[in-house]
């Protein structure tokens, strides 16, 4: 069928793609992205966006194209239309969340599995990390808890945004976001070295060393502050 | 010469000494051991449903890992110790070798990369006979005659078409034992189970069959029991702590006692090494 084109006030006519939404075919001008698509559609998003930058993982999205078995997803403020694509928006993955006490755990498999037993299910399908918007490898963080790698694991998912897409798409029902939390957790408290520097600087701020500076500040007119800082020292690319 | 190694969950989380041990004997004797890049959880209980392939998928991957690797370490040998870990490699592998339908069907699955079924899965104690010469070069202690027996456990040796000896009556470890020169009584219960994962459920189940193995130990006068298995191992102390029994018997691994032969020392933890001492010191000059 013929696509109509689409004109903006600035710029000359604009292809368009044809998309697929709650049954419904949308013609919207192709480069989109997903989310910036269905906005021009007329979709008004109260939940399921975020940060509209790829970091938060509020907008995960699963589609299909057409021709192809795949089912694909992605996160919808990065992923671009294209023609034929049939889309669901997945805002949330259900997830219950547990509760526990870090301060009573050991950075062992055991404390994991006690509370997400479900780990012990994976039969290493894949499914998670061919899911996994940031490109990670799920599957093997999910094998490294079962061996006791605690820091193996958090170390290859140090980069989750916590869409839910791979624990939406296990078949052993793992609830990656909440598992992967409680390794970082775990990892950072009890594996990783401590930053003593860090101590030392909240050491510094309890004892006062910059209550005076802070009440300088505080008391600076806001055009002065401004003055500051555009005249700030900037390190010379 | 190098031989790709499956180490497993177990091994990596309740069974280090026996991993430790491994490694020492087997680079003594020369062979370097080289733990895969990337492995999975081989599933520990092999699917016996015949179109259940998906739980095969953790060994299928785990299996093309090995093959990756085999060109630059020169060896199609994946070396196993986990007796279950090695049951379920070596079932799956003959599956796939003998079904190429099935390994179609998980090639397909796979995408990212597909299994050339070029693996051979080997358990420790098949290198332990192959190298019995070089092991026997190498003793530091000589043995006595501490009356020792051999546990076999179920998966090393059944199903008969996997296992690495007479799935009834295996006499491999205790070959390798009496080459060495130890004095190894046998026992009948040598292949009854230890009752296995009903440690979890039910563990009456364990400390009736245990105690059958610990007791017919006793009654042969073996003071120290040898086993190849995590589970086995585990099960047999937890009886031997829990319950009432006239059984006086120390359960090791096969791989602790020849590592104490071979002057290992650094590989054994302290309590191993004290009660081997207890044995075997009396009578043993060392670097004879």
């Amino acid at each position: 069928m013929e696509k109509p084109e689409v004109k903006t006030s600035s710029e000359k006519p604009r292809k368009t793609v044809r998309i697929f939404f709650m049954g419904k075919a949308y013609d919207v001008p192709e480069g989109l992205t997903i989310m910036k698509a269905l906005e021009y559609a007329g979709y008004r998003f109260i939940r399921g966006v975020g940060c509209r930058g790829g970091f938060c993982g509020a907008c995960a999205v699963a589609y299909r194209k057409p021709g192809d078995y795949k089912f694909r997803t992605g996160l919808a403020c990065q992923t671009v239309v294209e023609d034929g694509m049939y889309i669901a928006l997945l805002p949330y993955s259900p997830m219950v969340k547990p509760k526990y006490n870090i301060e009573e755990m050991k950075p062992e498999a055991g404390y994991v599995l006690k509370i997400f037993p479900e780990v012990s299910r994976c039969v290493s399908c894949n499914a998670c990390t061919r899911a996994c918007p940031q490109g990670l490898e799920v599957m093997d963080a999910i094998q490294a808890i079962i061996r006791n790698d605690l820091r193996k694991a958090a170390e290859l998912i140090f980069d989750c945004i916590s869409c839910g897409l791979c624990s939406l798409r296990c078949p052993a029902e793992i609830r990656h976001v909440y598992v992967f939390q409680l390794v970082r957790r775990l990892t950072g408290k009890y594996i990783l070295p401590k930053a003593r520097h860090l101590e030392e600087r909240i050491k510094e701020i309890k004892e006062g060393k910059y209550d005076a500076e802070i009440e300088k500040l505080m008391k600076t007119p806001i055009d002065e502050l401004k003055k500051l800082y555009m005249e700030r020292d900037i390190e010379k690319a | 010469m190098d031989l790709l190694y499956y180490p497993g969950c177990t091994i990596k989380r309740n069974a280090m000494e026996y991993e430790k041990t491994t490694i020492a004997i087997l680079k003594k004797i020369g062979i370097n051991v080289v733990e895969l890049d990337k492995w999975y959880c081989c599933g520990a209980l092999y699917s016996l449903a015949v179109d259940d392939i998906a739980k095969h998928l953790g060994a299928v991957r785990t299996l093309i890992s090995a093959e990756n690797m085999s060109s630059k370490h020169n060896t199609n040998k994946l070396l196993t110790i986990c007796p279950m870990c090695f049951n379920v490699l070596r079932r799956v592998n003959k599956l796939l070798k003998e079904n190429p339908d099935k390994l179609d069907t998980i090639n397909q699955y796979l995408e990212e990369e597909t299994y050339k079924l070029s693996i051979t899965v080997i358990h420790v104690v098949e290198v332990l006979k192959e190298y019995i010469n070089e092991l026997k070069r190498h003793i530091v202690r000589k043995p006595n005659d501490t009356p020792i027996s051999v546990y076999y456990g179920c998966t090393i040796v059944r199903p008969k078409d996997i296992g690495i000896d007479n799935p009834e009556d295996p006499r491999i470890i205790e070959g390798i034992l009496r080459e060495l020169g130890f004095n190894v009584v046998d026992i009948p219960y040598k292949t009854l189970c230890c009752g296995a994962f009903h440690v979890l459920s039910n563990r009456d189940i364990v400390y009736r069959n245990s105690l059958k193995i610990l007791e017919s130990v006793n009654n042969s006068g073996a003071k120290i029991l040898v086993t190849v298995c995590p589970l086995c191992l585990y099960n047999l102390r937890l009886t031997l702590e829990n319950v009432k029994t006239r059984a006086d018997v120390k359960v090791i691994y096969l791989t602790e006692l020849l590592a104490y032969t071979m002057g290992l020392d650094e590989s054994l933890s302290q309590a191993t090494l004290d009660v081997l001492n207890k044995f075997f010191q009396s009578t043993l000059d060392k670097n004879s």
